[in-house]
């Protein structure tokens, strides 16, 4: 194995502020236990803890499961644990001073990704009043046979940051790309 | 038929479905893996209901959180009494949430807007 040099690892974790992240295969046991440890994290970095920081927490926790997720979902990469397929993808948390940024990354096929990227622009596009309007025809849209896919995740995440998505596809191969995407949370929403 | 008794788990609800007090009751947080596989029972448990039983159903919702395709199967089963009660059928909702928690209050507004059903938001005190 390659030389890894520790504190320069830890020194762009800390440059990055960097709060939480992981790398792997996103079983549901992996995510309970990043949800348990961001939330310490964000409790441990925080003196007093307002009721509107209680209110910020949730809203960090449902974007981290949405984000984690859509990689359980939709990453190109599947692990089997017993019956369960789970995607390989990787999160990361960063807090800023006024906002924390979730980025969630995971392989896709690059047809997927590019419809994935539409959607995303045409969500940044839209409103609150437009996105409700969304959400609600998606909650009303027949799912595929046995799908958990709503196609809601995207508009509940954009509904519950103020800003928009950012996101950005690298290409692996002919076929495959890496797609990654990012939700700002401000602190005082 | 069968009553459905489910304890929750770190990721998924309590659940009641009761037939001889023609209730459902949920209780919890919902974020599972495979939402159609915990929420089908549910959903076959109501239509069975509703198709031999024909009676009054109550839907109560005490939620702390539900991920987006929990949302989306709770609100399947919420259209399944709403489509029995526009037919003539005995249905209600009742959405519980704690008083500063806007998340499941606006969740639980933004299903009543668009339904006919009676749905009944009853706010909690905060511990």
């Amino acid at each position: 194995m390659h030389h890894l040099d520790l504190y320069q690892f830890r020194q762009e974790i800390r440059e990055h502020s960097i709060i939480l992240s992981f790398e792997g295969t996103m079983s549901q046991g992996v995510l309970t236990a990043l949800i348990d440890a961001l939330r310490e994290k964000v409790i441990a970095n925080t003196t007093d803890l307002p009721n509107s920081m209680q209110y910020t927490i949730r809203k960090i926790c449902a974007i981290l499961v949405e984000l984690a997720q859509n990689i359980q979902t939709h990453s190109l990469e599947q692990a089997f644990q017993g019956n369960t397929s789970s995607g390989l993808g990787i999160i990361v948390v960063r807090e800023g001073k006024t906002s924390f940024t979730l980025t969630s990354g995971n392989n896709m096929l690059k047809t997927n990704a590019d419809k994935l990227a539409a959607y995303c622009s045409q969500l940044n596009d839209l409103d609150e009043v437009g996105l409700k309007v969304l959400y609600k025809e998606a909650l009303r849209k027949e799912r595929a046979n046995h799908s958990n896919d709503g196609g809601i995740g995207l508009i509940d995440m954009k509904r519950k940051s103020a800003q928009g998505f950012a996101y950005d596809i690298q290409a692996i191969d002919d076929k495959v790309v890496f797609f990654s995407l990012s939700v700002n949370l401000d602190k005082t929403v | 038929m069968k009553n459905i008794n489910k304890e929750a788990t770190r990721e998924t609800l309590k659940v009641d479905c009761n037939a001889e007090s023609g209730t459902i009751t949920l209780e919890g947080i919902s974020y599972p893996q495979d939402s159609a596989d915990f929420f089908e029972p549910i959903s076959d448990w109501l239509s069975c209901y509703l198709n031999e039983i024909d009676s009054a159903i109550v839907l109560k919702v005490k939620v702390s959180y539900l991920n987006s395709s929990s949302t989306k199967f709770l609100f399947e089963l919420i259209d399944k009494m709403e489509a029995y009660f526009i037919k003539g059928g005995e249905a209600s909702v009742s959405w519980y949430y704690v008083e500063d928690d806007e998340d499941i209050k606006e969740a639980g507004l933004e299903f009543k807007e668009d339904l006919e059903l009676p749905f009944e938001m009853l706010s909690l005190k905060s511990v």
